[in-house]
């Protein structure tokens, strides 16, 4: 595993601890390399605001700690559109977002 | 930097005119406010980089974040990024918030993922609405209050002198 990749996992166990695993029902967490960015998709355990707000207050802290090292921007899927199948289907693209 | 940037006064123009039409959405119901709400902050938080004396104080700025030059006020990006090959840092809207205006990140955070949700996804979860009107009034409040402006920081040698 090298540097990008270690730090990658270590943003993906990050988000686990600070968001909650029992309030994620999936979180895929996509490197680029190229521009030391990460973007990561969340599926929450209740598809609710006070889940989304919880977990939107912890993505400022740990986009605050990884701040000298990635960027990182995020999206919260329904369940529907968080399988893996879809995801392995498709090239994350949130430039737009 | 975009071709013809807006200067202050079209960035308060246009944040005002997005947050009418933001008013006038919720009170209709319609989730779609996220997104002019959303967007009246954006101009809002750009017209303060325009004016916040902190960009004309390289020192400061950089006891902020050592990456910050003054041109980073510009930036149209939502996210930055960081080339790998020696290139410097290109900051995003949300990260300069985060530096430079704390106390207003998790509003704008929640515009932004409202405006997000409405445009590419599910849209709004229930009671997100009134949520993000209380957001996107935070956001007002704290500019009309003169509290969109980064804190200015020395470097610990001035502090010692």
């Amino acid at each position: 595993m090298d540097d990008f990749q270690a730090l990658i996992s270590s943003l993906g166990e990050s988000v686990v601890t600070y968001v909650g695993k029992d309030r994620l029902q999936s979180l895929y967490v996509f490197g680029d390399p190229g521009d030391m960015a990460a973007a990561i998709e969340l599926g929450l355990a209740e598809n609710t605001w006070e889940f989304q707000q919880h977990a939107i207050d912890k993505l400022i802290e740990i986009r605050e700690m990884f701040l000298d090292e990635v960027s990182i921007s995020y999206r919260f899927v329904t369940p529907d559109s968080s399988s893996a199948e879809a995801t392995a289907a498709r090239q994350p693209d949130f430039s737009m977002v | 930097m975009p071709d013809t940037p807006l200067r202050e006064a079209e960035h308060l123009g246009r944040s005002a005119r997005h947050r009418r039409i933001g008013d006038l959405l919720a009170d209709a119901g319609d989730e779609w406010a996220a997104v002019p709400w959303f967007y009246s902050a954006y101009h809002l938080v750009k017209a303060a980089l325009l004016v916040d004396p902190i960009w004309s104080d390289l020192r400061a700025l950089q006891a902020i974040s050592a990456d910050l030059i003054p041109d980073d006020r510009f930036t149209s990006r939502h996210h930055g990024r960081r080339r790998r090959t020696g290139h410097a840092k290109e900051w995003g809207i949300n990260e300069l918030v985060l530096k430079s205006y704390r106390p207003a990140a998790g509003s704008y955070e929640r515009l932004h993922q409202g405006s997000i949700d409405v445009r590419y996804g599910a849209g709004l979860r229930a009671g997100a609405l009134s949520a993000l009107r209380a957001s996107v009034d935070e956001i007002h409040a704290m500019h009309a209050d003169g509290e969109l402006a980064a804190p200015i920081l020395r470097p610990a040698r001035d502090e010692e002198s």
